[in-house]
């Protein structure tokens, strides 16, 4: 057993814990990376082993926030009858695909999720958009995915009814297939779509994006083990690394200043894009 | 149909999803560590994980790879288990058609997970 193997790899999931609880998001921009191009495994091993600690984060994460009431399962649900299915869509289409193509397409992924940390800016957390209060009635079903929560940043409870579901569902797909396809969570995509364009607060939207990273990670690495992708001997320490980041992560975050931190986390990423698009045009192998 | 106006209506429900995610990624990294553990006792050298089908035959033949597949299966596993228990709790509180979308999300995952053991 080639144990200083098995420990790299460890070393490899402790950026995507740390960050990835940092950031919240799953990680898999950090992890693909790292093991594609410091261990130079293939991408789709990578991403097959990425997509189970993202489900390992979102498990971690998921359990915190569900207790604090941020998470609107009932929405959750929702929206992940169509984000599965694009997570099965998003393995079938990688196994397929060339690997220098995965790599550019994850490079395009990454840069957007720079882009989003440099125009993200905290203090809207808990805030209630106004298209929420105003927006047109879904129905008894919509009615039922009203929650509220109690935010002492905003002063008390937050209350939001969900709108424009067919959006959500729409964009759920989408991400489903950016997870299957890249091995990323996909709350790039969620959490926008939810909090900017459907009414829900931020937070809730990302304990909301959290707890549907997991079913979507899930719906998408059985693909992989099909495929003889999934290894669990490199899967698993990664996960034993993603975990103890999770923890180092969410102790970090707190102590530290949230805007200067997406600022240094969106240029690492895009570093990392330049080094994806490297190794998609055959520079780096 | 039921509104919630807050989230005294959800306590159960998050009660036991709650509890379903961290039983789940602590038995699920338990099992990891003892493979692990598993592993370096016997000095078995292992180059590659076992395929879903092969876990418990391997494990049963006494393989701490198997052991270490199985934790990876088992946090697979967790939110499968998650959307479980929600089905459940919707049974429970006469909800169904929140029934009816988790177990749509049930037969995806099924379906999923069906593909892998092929």
């Amino acid at each position: 057993m080639d144990w200083a193997h098995i420990g790299w790899l460890v070393l490899v999931g402790l950026p995507g814990g740390i960050f990835g609880a940092m950031m919240g998001i799953g990680g898999g921009a950090f992890i693909v990376p790292l093991l594609t191009l410091a261990m130079g495994l293939p991408i789709q091993v990578a991403i097959a082993s990425s997509l189970v600690a993202v489900a390992g984060t979102a498990c971690a994460s998921s359990a915190t926030y569900v207790k604090a009431g941020l998470t609107n399962i009932r929405l959750g649900l929702l929206l992940e009858t169509t984000t599965t299915v694009g997570a099965i869509a998003g393995a079938l289409l990688a196994v397929l695909l060339d690997a220098r193509l995965l790599a550019g397409i994850f490079g395009l992924a990454v840069i957007y999720t720079s882009f989003d940390m440099f125009r993200q800016r905290l203090g809207a957390s808990g805030a209630v958009s106004p298209t929420a209060a105003s927006g047109a009635s879904q129905g008894s079903f919509g009615s039922s995915l009203a929650a509220s929560y109690h935010d002492s940043a905003a002063g008390g409870i937050v209350r939001y009814s969900p709108i424009y579901l067919k959006l959500g569902l729409g964009a759920g797909a989408l991400s489903g297939v950016l997870s299957g396809l890249l091995g990323i969570g996909g709350g790039v995509v969620k959490i926008p779509v939810m909090h900017l364009a459907m009414g829900v607060p931020l937070k809730a939207a990302i304990a909301t994006s959290s707890f549907m990273i997991g079913i979507t990670a899930v719906a998408s690495s059985f693909v992989y083990y099909h495929r003889g992708y999934m290894d669990p001997l490199v899967a698993a320490p990664v996960f034993v690394g993603v975990f103890l980041g999770v923890q180092v992560g969410v102790r970090a975050m707190q102590r530290m200043q949230g805007h200067a931190l997406r600022l240094v986390f969106a240029a690492i990423l895009l570093g990392v894009a330049m080094l994806m698009f490297l190794r998609a045009a055959g520079v780096l192998v | 149909m039921k509104s919630y106006s807050g989230n005294m209506g959800n306590g159960h429900l998050n009660g036991w999803v709650r509890a379903t995610f961290w039983s789940g990624l602590i038995a699920s990294l338990a099992i990891i560590l003892a493979g692990f553990v598993w592993l370096g006792i016997t000095g078995r050298s292992a180059s590659q994980g076992v395929s879903l089908g092969r876990i418990f035959p391997s494990l049963f033949a006494g393989d701490p790879g198997a052991m270490i597949s199985l934790g990876v299966l088992a946090l697979l596993l967790t939110p499968v288990a998650v959307v479980v228990v929600s089905l459940v709790r919707f049974i429970f509180d006469q909800e169904r058609a929140w029934a009816g979308v988790a177990l749509l999300v049930l037969a995806v995952l099924a379906l999923s997970v069906v593909m892998g053991l092929r």
